[in-house]
């Protein structure tokens, strides 16, 4: 099938690659992009281990056509700390918390706590455990995380 | 105070030790099997039983490796025979003989030189079947003549 040309930012680069028509948004950062950082957990819209902000809003980015990205602006976990390599608060309280096992779900709980907390500095508990519902986690159980968003959320507030 | 947060005077016990992968797992540089890439690698694709049980009549590859970039075709007549005991187990879990044993067990695999190129082979894949009784309990299982 012939492929299309797609022209997109993420985290802020100008980034260009052919994609089969066919490929999710998933596929091309992975593997025309090499942006390894979001999963394929499912490939089915269930687990969240590929959530990525598509011009700002949390998408699954395996139920995203890769086309679709054309002209957009994309941002992955891969983004999420500063270029000078200073975590953000939700990354250092993910670690200080002990907030992850395997890690094959923790970028895409990264990218979608972040996305909380620009929407709403002060979620309560239900508030992040309904914002994160769509993100699957095996290993670690989900009290850590939600503690480590807390604890994000308040130092981001100030208030810590 | 929560229990975790118990301090001792143990050296590790009672401590909250940053795990060492932490970082990599928290920035996405971290590398799981599906992570990798080499030059030249190829990708695979599994040809699934839609039978519950069921006899594997023929397997007939030759659509699917007639596609340009499909580099093999492999079937249980590519495994070693005779195996036992753990083994055994292994290779009739992996991939289905005579008889495809559940829903979902492997009954071929493409190698190609593209994920969506091997899914497309497969779906060439023509395996003709010939459905048996299945059963949904362990005791119908264990009921004599069953296998
Ligand atoms: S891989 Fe996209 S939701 Fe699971
Ligand atoms: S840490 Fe393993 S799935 Fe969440």
């Amino acid at each position: 099938m012939s492929k299309i040309h797609v022209t997109t930012t993420v985290n802020g680069d100008a980034v260009d690659f052919l994609a089969d028509p066919r490929e999710t948004l998933l596929d091309c950062l992975r593997d025309h992009l090499g942006l390894t950082g979001s999963k394929e957990g499912c490939g089915t819209g269930d687990c969240g281990a590929c959530s990525v902000r598509l011009d700002g809003v949390l998408v699954s980015s395996c139920l995203v056509l890769g086309v679709e990205a054309e002209g957009r602006s994309i941002e992955t976990i891969e983004g999420m700390a500063s270029p000078d390599g200073t975590l953000h608060p939700l990354q250092r309280k993910f670690i200080e918390h002990a907030a992850l096992q395997c890690g094959f779900c923790t970028p895409g709980i990264l990218v979608a706590a972040k996305a909380l907390l620009e929407e709403n500095p002060d979620p309560s508990e239900s508030e992040i455990r309904y914002w994160l519902a769509g993100n699957l986690c095996r290993c670690t159980g989900y009290d850590k995380i939600i503690r480590a968003v807390q604890d994000a959320a308040a130092e981001l507030r100030g208030a810590a | 105070m929560p229990k975790d947060e118990i301090r001792s005077t143990f050296k590790y016990i009672g401590t909250r030790p940053n795990r060492p992968d932490g970082l990599d797992k928290v920035t996405g540089r971290a590398r799981y099997g599906a992570d990798y890439a080499a030059s030249n690698m190829l990708h695979a694709a599994v040809v699934r039983s839609p039978h519950a049980h069921a006899r594997i009549v023929k397997i007939d590859a030759s659509k699917a490796l007639a596609l340009k970039g499909v580099k093999a075709v492999v079937t249980r007549a590519d495994f070693p025979e005779g195996l036992t005991g753990e083994t055994w187990n292994l290779q009739e879990n992996t991939i289905a003989g005579e008889r495809a044993l559940y829903d979902g067990h492997a009954v071929a695999a493409v190698a190609a030189t593209s994920a969506l190129l091997a899914q497309d082979a497969a779906k060439l894949v023509e395996v003709t079947y010939e459905v048996l009784p299945h059963v949904t309990d362990v005791d119908a299982a264990m009921a004599e003549g069953r296998r």
